[in-house]
């Protein structure tokens, strides 16, 4: 039963998300990100430069919306949802604008889990890498 | 927290009724004290202490006046009482604590209990006063009393945190005053919640759930072994350094030793700050890769910021999208952040006042302000690329420097060891010896550290067997959920705890480093100071050596004093620093700097003072500072005080 | 520097929300707890109990929608 002002994302990916924000100083090279939030946003931005969606299946629900930063989360997910919609009467539709930035989500985490899994390199600087590499 | 005034009423030596008000003018809010050792000082601590927090007072006895029981017929009652009056985050409030007794015929005195003898009003508008419940709970909002130590202290307490054996009163203060004691009492707990129904289970289980239930003690006990074993290599890791400096402290003072002995610290120095300086980037790029999905969003934010463009140049904006949206919303009875209005969340505003957050605002949707927005985040994009490369290069020649570093200084201590001179040979070898152990200790300690993080994961994967394991009626199920329950919240408030006690001891070293600076004599000639992981406080002087054996009781004063200030900054914590005597073992240069700047720590300052210590440049440093000044005069005869008033001309 | 202050706040806020509604009444439950009760050395026995109660209601509630789900 999906709980309102939540983020869904797919559950069998929950393990990585969770993995990748275990962030103390110990493991800051291999679980960079400081809450789930941030994972969501990087494989959302990453998910629609891959042009790429996907619906989920089962969901979790591992975060609330208030956790989105004002300056900085909720002005990217409108663009991502204006570029997405070709127009702006999508802003009138809160709702609307989080499940685009979740399909995108699902796409742009298998991009992540990825980085994670190049054998050699520790994950902070395969995701340093990729992102350099605009 | 400002204090305003404080009435004593028949309380220890100050007989009848009597106040101080404290000035709470931002520009001039220090209140000075005057009063000869015996005169009334102590006593208005535990005023504070006791009108507050209800502590610090043994014998009963000693509150009420004695003038005023003296003089009291026999059957009659009399009330001590402190009525403090103060303000925090702009609200008015006045804690009343009273202590009755009752003078007996035969003269003794008996004290009457009272349910009602601690009041705390809040003072609303026209007059009205509300009465608050919780007062315990507000109180410890406002000023958590574990906190309250560091703020009411008396100057000869003050060095307490500069001594090296202190680091446990340094970590202990920053827990208290950070309210990070809270977790990890509440984690500790937890852990003993969840060993406490294991043991239950262990008693009506058997077969496959009991062996499993086995498992997850062998898993518990290793955790604590571990941690036991860090608390030991992290006292002989301290040990051995301490071995180190003597050894090269010996080689500083031979005269064939001296030149080589200086490249050796030269490069231990080095090394030093460029591991902190190596930590602190990788700390920065995680910190820039963290929010680097904004760069990924660069084409979205483009195109949104050209739609917007376009169409407001066609005049096409609607300006009543939000308000749709928000009638919308209220339609609907829910808030922007997704929950009702009527429930937003117990659980929320818990944690919300333990922080003292406070809870969202509502979306900007406007689309001019969006815009905006859109724009400045594409100006943001090159700069953070930029930003991120440099510290990527500026990494990479830390570890150069470090690698570069180290091997010159084993060259050093290659020729100190094949010296001619016995004894300079010697102790380079010793020291060499030391290093090896010192690494050795440091290998333990990283591979202890991993060897946590398995057995976590380990205890995860049992967590789950243990739930799909066979269970014989409703007792087990139940105890199997509430184990799950307290394991999982204890770890995650561990989660919590971890990333945010490393952040604030950065913190509190930072601000401290900030005050001292400004509050220390600049003839003593330090250049830093650290707070390190194993919470020491230390002075470094301009060499790079640790200077605190040779601080003196002022420079220990002043370290102290900047470790309080900058933990009240960090834990946003405005209260009224009160101290004690605070100059009476300085010498007048460190009067006068530390008062040049004094003022500054906090919002209202409160000093007790004998006339010697505040005279000449320390006094003309306060002097306009200065909101409100009293007296205390001590009459031997009745041994009470009586408060005056000084007006300064 | 203020800002960097809120950031932290709202991290920990941010972890908070994390976590599946079970786990968010018994967290936030617990430091109720241990803030009131944060001026004493050792935890009273009342407040343990206290403790174990949050643990047991809330068990409770889960165990009741695990059954009500299955006799769906």
């Amino acid at each position: 039963m999906a709980e309102k002002g939540r983020v869904s994302i797919s559950a069998d990916v929950h393990e990585i998300y969770k993995q990748l924000t275990n962030s103390s100083d110990k493991n800051i090279k291999s679980a960079p990100f400081k809450t789930m939030k941030d994972v969501f946003m990087m494989a959302t931005c990453l998910g629609f430069q891959s042009r790429r969606r996907q619906l989920s299946g089962k969901k979790e629900q591992p975060f609330h919306y208030s956790v989105f930063s004002e300056s900085l989360d909720f002005p990217i997910l409108k663009s991502i949802a204006i570029a997405e919609t070709n127009g702006i009467a999508i802003l009138a539709d809160f709702e609307q604008i989080i499940e685009i930035a979740e399909e995108y989500a699902n796409e742009g985490i298998h991009e992540l889990i990825m980085l994670m899994q190049q054998s050699d390199a520790v994950f902070l600087w395969n995701l340093v890498e990729r992102i350099r590499d605009e | 927290m400002k204090i305003e005034r404080i009435e004593l009423k028949n309380f220890r030596q100050y007989f009848g009724e009597q106040q101080f008000k404290f000035s709470t003018d931002p520009n001039r809010n220090v209140t000075i004290i005057h009063g000869v050792n015996g005169a009334g000082k102590t006593s208005l601590f535990i005023a504070l202490n006791w009108c507050l927090y209800g502590e610090g007072v043994d014998n009963i006895g000693q509150l009420v006046s004695k003038e005023a029981m003296a003089r009291a017929n026999p059957n009659s009652d009399i009330t001590a009482e402190v009525n403090i009056l103060f303000s925090h985050d702009g609200v008015r409030y006045t804690a009343i604590r009273q202590l009755s007794c009752r003078k007996q015929e035969d003269g003794s005195i008996r004290e009457l209990s009272n349910e009602k003898d601690f009041k705390l009003y809040r003072h609303k508008e026209a007059g009205k006063n509300e009465i608050i419940d919780n007062s315990i709970g507000i109180i410890n909002t406002i000023l958590p009393s574990n906190a309250r130590t560091y703020f009411f202290f008396d100057g000869e307490k003050i060095d307490n945190f500069s001594r090296p054996e202190s680091s446990r009163e340094v970590q202990e203060a920053i827990f208290q005053v950070l309210n990070l004691e809270v977790l990890t009492r509440a984690k500790a707990h937890l852990n003993d919640a969840a060993q406490d129904t294991r043991t239950e289970l262990k008693k009506i289980v058997s077969g496959e759930l009991r062996e499993l239930l086995d498992d997850e003690t062998r898993f518990a006990n290793e955790e604590n072994d571990i941690h036991e074993d860090q608390q030991r290599l992290k006292d002989e890791i301290a040990r051995i350094e301490q071995h180190i400096e003597q050894v090269s402290s010996e080689l500083r003072n031979l005269e064939e030793a001296q030149s080589l002995q200086k490249v050796h610290d030269e490069l231990s120095k080095q090394i030093r700050q460029s591991e902190q300086t190596y930590n602190h980037t990788i700390g920065k790029i995680q910190s820039i890769a963290n929010q680097s999905y904004l760069w990924m969003a660069n084409d979205a934010i483009q195109k949104a910021s050209n739609l917007l463009e376009a169409k407001r140049q066609r005049g096409e904006i609607p300006s009543n999208i939000r308000q749709q949206f928000v009638n919308d919303l209220l339609e609907r009875q829910i808030c922007i952040c997704g929950r009702p209005f009527s429930e937003h969340d117990n659980a929320w505003s818990h944690l919300s006042n333990l922080l003292g957050e406070s809870i969202p605002s509502k979306l900007e949707d406007d689309l001019i302000t969006t815009s905006g927005q859109l724009s400045n985040l594409l100006e943001r994009i090159p700069v953070e690329r930029q930003q991120l490369n440099g510290e990527m290069k500026y990494m990479m020649q830390l570890l150069d420097d470090i690698k570069r570093a180290f091997n010159q200084r084993d060259d050093v201590e290659r020729q100190l060891s094949g010296s001619s001179q016995e004894k300079i040979a010697k102790l380079s070898q010793s020291r060499k010896a030391y290093e090896d152990d010192l690494f050795k200790m440091k290998v333990k300690y990283q591979l202890n550290e991993q060897r946590l993080v398995d057995i976590t994961k380990q205890r995860k994967e049992l967590e789950k067997k243990i739930e799909s394991a066979k269970k014989n009626g409703y007792r087990q199920r139940l105890l199997v959920e509430k184990k799950r329950l307290a394991q999982e919240s204890s770890d995650a408030i561990n989660d919590m705890y971890e990333q945010f006690a490393e952040q604030k001891r950065l913190e509190v070293e930072e601000q401290t480093r900030r005050i001292f600076g400004l509050l220390a004599w600049k003839g003593d000639h330090f250049s830093d100071v650290r707070l390190s992981e194993d919470y020491k406080l230390e002075v470094f002087d301009r060499y790079g050596m640790q200077a605190r054996p040779e601080l003196s009781a002022g420079e220990r004063q002043v370290l102290s004093l900047s470790f309080i200030s900058a933990m009240a900054y960090v834990a946003q914590n405005e209260a009224p620093i009160v101290m004690d005597t605070p100059f009476g073992r300085l010498s007048s240069q460190h009067r006068a700097s530390i008062t040049a700047n004094l003022p500054e720590l906090a919002s209202q300052l409160i000093l007790f003072v004998t006339d010697e210590e505040l005279r000449d440049q320390a006094l003309q440093n306060l002097v306009d500072r200065i909101g409100s000044e009293y007296r205390l005069n001590f009459d031997k005869d009745t041994s009470c005080t009586t408060i005056e008033e000084v007006k300064r001309g | 520097m203020v800002s960097e202050k809120m950031s932290i706040k709202k991290q920990i806020l941010a972890l908070f929300q994390e976590l599946p509604p079970d786990l968010r009444e018994v967290v936030s439950g617990v430091l109720a707890i241990e803030q009131q009760n944060s001026s004493y050395k050792r935890i009273p026995t009342r407040a343990k109990d206290e403790i174990q109660n949050i643990l047991e209601r809330v068990a409770t509630d889960n165990l009741n929608k695990e059954n009500a789900s299955h006799e769906d």
